[in-house]
């Protein structure tokens, strides 16, 4: 009797809570259409997120974007910074749990564009494009957008910037000028060894010359000669495993014989600060991906001399719009308004510049119409991040850079080579997302020690491939060349 | 007496005072109130969460709006290989904390309660306790700083003294059981002790006495006197523990081996899984979460009821409910 | 005799191996933090420092206000919510172990269940996020820990056992009420009790990373633990726009890495070390009273 009574009490108490619970759901009000050319009479907070390191003085930004958007569309902006270890696993859960907010940077290797946008966390855009984001969308290179869409759909702006990848060195100027080292003849991690091992030899400072996380060590540079993507390669329009090509073993074999000779620090894995300890001149080369003026952007503060080679050709791959993008959350209460403030911060080199550079005077001070000098330890410096957000062909340049870097942006985008496989999108139903998701938890567990190094890859590879064999690789690449075949058919038609 | 009349009378008057005896329960039931709506928004509220599992998750529709799922997300997550080594983990590492840190525990009592010397009992308690009271974030500054592979002290011992080979601590796999089930009795030996040496401390000193007189060892006395009367202790403190067998700390499996993919094989348990299903992006990680999550639940509540029968069958004294 | 005298050596051998295993880490800690970063560089961390020097500390000290700042957070945490929920688990506590109150059965059945099952951290998460709007306050790091039924049970058990019914009926007879007879009777004789609860939940919230790493985004908000697990990625974050090495006269100066992450660790942890021992008579009195099942 009584245990009946506790019962049904408990009941009461879960259903309660269940009928309250109910309410948090489905908050999306309507989209309410604003006229393009009026300033909206009711003010809108917009929570945005980007992938930056947080910045103290972040208020007064705000501030001075409140000023200068209250008679334009009447918002107020909230910018919130994550850095990029933070990002994906927060903004992850921002989404899982429909969080509310209103804009944010996503990519197709960052916070997983694709799944995202199918799974509804976006605002699709394509009703705005000739309205709200009318003047942005005039602004892009042909194709670019297309090459954006999910199964025909936008549902993020790409940030126009450079549309290409290229990798090139890294590396001390002055020390190689020291040694007379031409870095540009250096076409790979195995013709820089004999380099390094007089570095090693002659520069005590330098207790490693040369330094990589997970996506900069020798791996990378193979990868990016290939068309390689997420799950296989294709350069004969064949999907393959990656892992158990000759290539794969090549590169983990030379990052573990760098690692076993002392050429790379042996914590890689849990020190990942590669660009600060480059910063501080421990390391004398590092392989990245670069654009023109790419080493101002990164050393601006360094006291030490850097310099850049190309080492890859550049090349629009697969992460040509998908490589850095806004996207308007569905969870936005307003994203006709969030929307307009895209548009303005793709067209209004003001807004732009406030965002990257700060307040003038306080921030940065101007030298000519578009160079600036930015103010140390003023509290905000966004300009290295400038590739996440709005058009980069607005930004005001820094005196350390060269002042024809947005031609050559502009150059480097009409020279590169356009690959046929950046619209390709694997469908996926529920098995085979399952087995995907497997695969890349092996994957997880045994590439990045591979690839910087950590292990000997003649006992482990064997051992990763036999895993992933294990949870049904031969199947998906099978899937995948299906898919690939009909996307190629299309492509032809 | 006089307290059992006065029930008796509240209960005959119960319908016609009703209006007095609420009166009288107002101040103390005023009192349970703020804790009433904490519990309910932070422990009741989530409670709908069961009703994840069943759902394939998309929030975008509404926890209600989005489709049922049946069981596909608990296959989905059996079907994987994941779910194995999780549960062998969570189970394995609790079921050692559990039994090795009762007998841990009593055994650390026991000395320090023998110990001659009660000062300096006392300064050996208080230093075995602090590590307690650090948090899992410093423990793990605590443990890069002997497994650095750079600058670490146990590679560092290991070059220097022993001659050998550094060893890579944050991609070998095989050490990690020992480095983590050492790092929590570190951490918690201590602290499990007290309990024990307050209860052997509660023991009547007389007992000891007799048994001397009739002749008893040190060990004697320890096995007929102060083990059977810490019984109930330990039962509870296990009956407490097996309730966490599928849960677990959370900290000691994610922060102190810094979140390394090479480990995972070893360090992953339930509520790791769960934290790392819920920051990762893809259609099917909420659905893993809440499966887990209801795994978790459901198992841990079913051990605590089992546990707390068995013990009762056993002897009805020692049960905790 | 002779024998226990034996075995009462071989325990403080034991004991003293016992003591140097654990406070070892703590100090090899404290020594990295007082290495110069060259030494560190040369020869690793070891137990003494082969090159005394607080560059660490001048480093992580060098722009105090990220520090501050979390610490600031952390003790308004830690003060607010140890207070408050110290509070309202002494008020429950006390309820339940009054036996004329009548939803005494209910009322513990309805924590202790929370104790057995609960909805998981996904539906935890939403409920904090969607529905109190936790994200990013300083709320969300005291709120959820407020209640929490082991102590609840302790401090039952403890006002059952501590607390004489003679007095709070005395009390009564004088025409105090529920409240008055609470403050003003019971809880001097309950200080022990309450000293414990106050205690395990002051530590709770110095320690607590969980509630920042779920909630926090804002890093004016980051408390002490949050700001070290960042710290562990990315310690230039506390010389915020790494503008340190700019700075022309100390050009040449290294980033002391190793020693800046161990030196926060010290910071973190000092006030704790420093004050438990004077507080380790109260919990113990009060976990013994309040665990012996009533």
């Amino acid at each position: 009797m009584k245990m009946k009574k506790w019962l049904s009490f408990l009941l009461a108490a879960v259903l309660a809570a269940l009928c309250l619970a109910g309410c948090g759901g489905n908050q999306n009000s309507a989209v309410v259409e604003e006229d393009m050319n009026q300033c909206p009479e009711d003010s809108y907070e917009i929570n945005w997120y980007l992938m930056a390191e947080p910045q103290s003085d972040v208020h007064s930004i705000e501030a001075a974007l409140n000023d200068y958007l209250k008679d334009k569309i009447n918002v107020t902006v909230k910018i919130n910074c994550l850095s990029s270890a933070q990002y994906g696993q927060k903004m992850n859960t921002m989404i899982n749990a429909n969080e509310y907010f209103d804009l944010c940077f996503a990519a197709r290797w960052m916070l997983d564009y694709v799944n995202n946008a199918r799974a509804g966390a976006f605002v699709a855009l394509d009703d705005y494009l000739d309205s709200y984001l009318k003047d942005t969308a005039a602004g892009y290179n042909e194709g670019i957008l297309d090459c954006s869409r999910v199964d025909g759909t936008l549902y993020a702006l790409p940030v126009n910037k450079e549309m290409a990848t290229q990798y090139g060195w890294i590396y001390r100027k002055d020390i190689a000028d020291k040694y007379n080292i031409d870095m540009s003849q250096y076409k790979s991690f195995e013709d820089l060894e004999p380099v390094l091992a007089m570095i090693k030899e002659n520069e005590p400072e330098m207790n490693y010359p040369i330094d990589w996380s997970i996506d900069t060590a020798p791996f990378t540079l193979y990868q990016s000669e290939n068309f390689i993507f997420k799950d296989g390669t294709y350069p004969d329009d064949t999907v393959m495993n990656i892992f158990g090509t000759p290539e794969f073993k090549q590169a983990c074999e030379t990052a573990r014989d760098f690692y076993e000779k002392g050429y790379v620090r042996s914590d890689v894995l849990t020190a990942t600060d590669q660009l600060q300890r480059m910063k501080e001149g421990k390391t004398f080369v590092m392989l990245q991906p670069i654009k023109p003026g790419k080493v101002q952007e990164l050393f601006k503060d360094s006291t030490y001399q850097f310099a850049q080679t190309g080492v890859t050709q550049p090349m629009i791959d697969y992460l040509a719009g998908t490589g850095s993008m806004q996207a308007i959350s569905a969870t936005s209460k307003n994203p006709v308004r969030v929307a307009r403030f895209l548009n303005i911060l793709n067209t209004d080199p003001y807004v732009k510049n406030l965002v990257i550079h700060g307040i003038e005077g306080k921030h940065y001070t101007k030298i000519d119409e578009k160079t600036v000098e930015p103010i140390e330890n003023s509290g905000y410096d966004l300009y290295a991040d400038s590739w996440t957000i709005g058009n980069v062909f607005l930004d005001y340049l820094t005196t350390a850079e060269e002042p024809d870097k947005l031609e050559q942006l502009k150059q480097f985008n009409a020279e590169a080579k356009d690959s046929r496989v950046n619209k390709f999108l694997l469908e996926a139903n529920d098995d085979v997302e399952q087995r995907q998701a497997e695969i890349s938890n092996v994957i997880d567990k045994y590439k990045k020690q591979l690839v910087v190094g950590a292990v000997d890859p003649e006992t482990t590879i064997p051992e990763f491939l036999e895993q992933l064999d294990v949870v049904g690789v031969q199947e998906q690449i099978q899937y995948n060349q299906e898919q690939y075949d009909a996307y190629l058919k299309t492509l032809e038609q | 007496m006089r307290v059992k009349s006065k029930t008796k009378q509240t209960v005959i008057k119960n319908k016609r005072i009703s209006a007095e005896k609420i009166k009288s329960q107002l101040p103390l039931f005023m009192m349970t109130l703020p804790g009433i709506i904490i519990t309910f928004m932070f422990a009741y509220m989530p409670m709908f969460g069961i009703i994840l599992a069943f759902k394939k998750i998309n929030l975008r529709q509404g926890i209600f709006g989005s489709d049922w799922y049946g069981l596909k997300n608990f296959s989905y997550l059996f079907k994987s290989n994941d779910a194995y080594i999780m549960i062998r983990n969570t189970i394995c590492y609790n079921l050692t904390f559990i039994v090795v840190g009762a007998v841990l525990g009593v055994a650390l009592a026991i000395g320090l309660s023998i110990l001659r010397n009660k000062r300096t009992s006392k300064v050996f308690q208080t230093v075995f306790i602090m590590p307690h009271f650090l948090s899992m974030i410093i423990v793990s500054y605590l443990v890069l700083a002997f497994l650095n592979m750079e600058n670490g002290f146990l590679n560092r011992v290991i070059t220097m003294v022993f001659g050998g080979d550094p060893v890579n601590w944050y991609v070998e796999p095989k050490w990690w059981p020992f480095i983590l089930i050492f790092v929590n009795f570190w951490k918690e030996m201590g602290f499990g002790s007290i309990i024990y040496l307050s209860a052997i401390s509660g023991i009547d000193m007389q007992l000891y006495e007799a048994a001397s007189i009739d002749g008893a060892s040190g060990w004697q006395k320890i096995w007929h006197i102060t083990l059977p009367m810490l019984k109930t202790i330990v039962c509870i403190q296990i009956i407490l523990g097996v309730g966490s067998l599928f849960g677990g700390d959370f900290g000691l499996f994610y922060q102190v081996p810094m979140d390394s993919g090479a480990l995972s094989e070893v360090t992953t348990t339930i509520p790791v899984y769960v934290y790392k299903n819920i920051t990762a992006g893809g259609p099917r990680a909420l659905g893993l979460a809440s499966a887990t999550s209801f795994i978790q639940s459901v198992t841990g509540c079913a051990l605590v009821i089992f546990a707390n029968a068995v013990v009762r069958k056993l002897d009805s004294d020692s049960s905790l409910f | 005799m002779l024998a226990e005298k034996k075995s009462n050596l071989i325990l403080n051998i034991i004991f003293a191996i016992m003591f140097v295993v654990t406070v070892f880490p703590i100090l090899l800690t404290i020594s990295i933090s007082l290495t110069d970063s060259r030494a560190i560089m040369d020869h690793g961390y070891s137990i003494w420092p082969e090159t005394f020097s607080t560059e660490a500390y001048r480093y992580i000290f060098k722009t105090p206000e990220t520090i501050l700042r979390a610490y600031a957070v952390t003790i308004f945490v830690t003060v607010v919510g140890a207070t408050l929920s110290t509070l309202i688990i002494s008020l429950y506590s006390y309820a339940l172990s009054r036996k004329d109150f009548k939803g005494r059965k209910v009322l513990t059945f309805y924590v202790f269940i929370t104790m057995l099952f609960n909805g998981g951290t996904v539906a935890w998460y939403i409920v904090c996020t969607s529905l109190y709007h936790l994200s990013n306050t300083v709320w969300s790091m005291i709120l959820p820990y407020l209640m929490n039924t082991w102590y609840i049970i302790i401090m039952r058990t403890f006002f059952q056992t501590s607390v004489p019914v003679s007095i709070i009926e005395s009390g009564k007879l004088d025409g105090a009420g529920e409240w008055r007879i609470f403050f003003e009777l019971v809880i001097p004789i309950a200080v022990p009790g309450i000293a414990t609860i106050a205690l395990f939940q002051t530590l709770n919230y110095w320690n607590d990373w969980w509630l920042p790493i779920m909630f926090i985004v804002k890093p004016e908000l980051y408390n002490l633990q949050f700001l070290l697990q960042r710290m562990m990625q990315n310690i230039q974050q506390l010389n915020e726009n790494a503008k340190y090495m700019a700075n022309a006269s100390e050009q040449l100066m290294n980033v002391p890495t190793d020693g800046a992450r161990m030196a926060l660790c010290i910071v973190a942890m000092g006030p704790i070390l420093i004050v438990y021992p004077f507080f380790q008579k109260y919990f113990i009195q009060g976990l013994t009273i309040g665990s012996i099942k009533g």
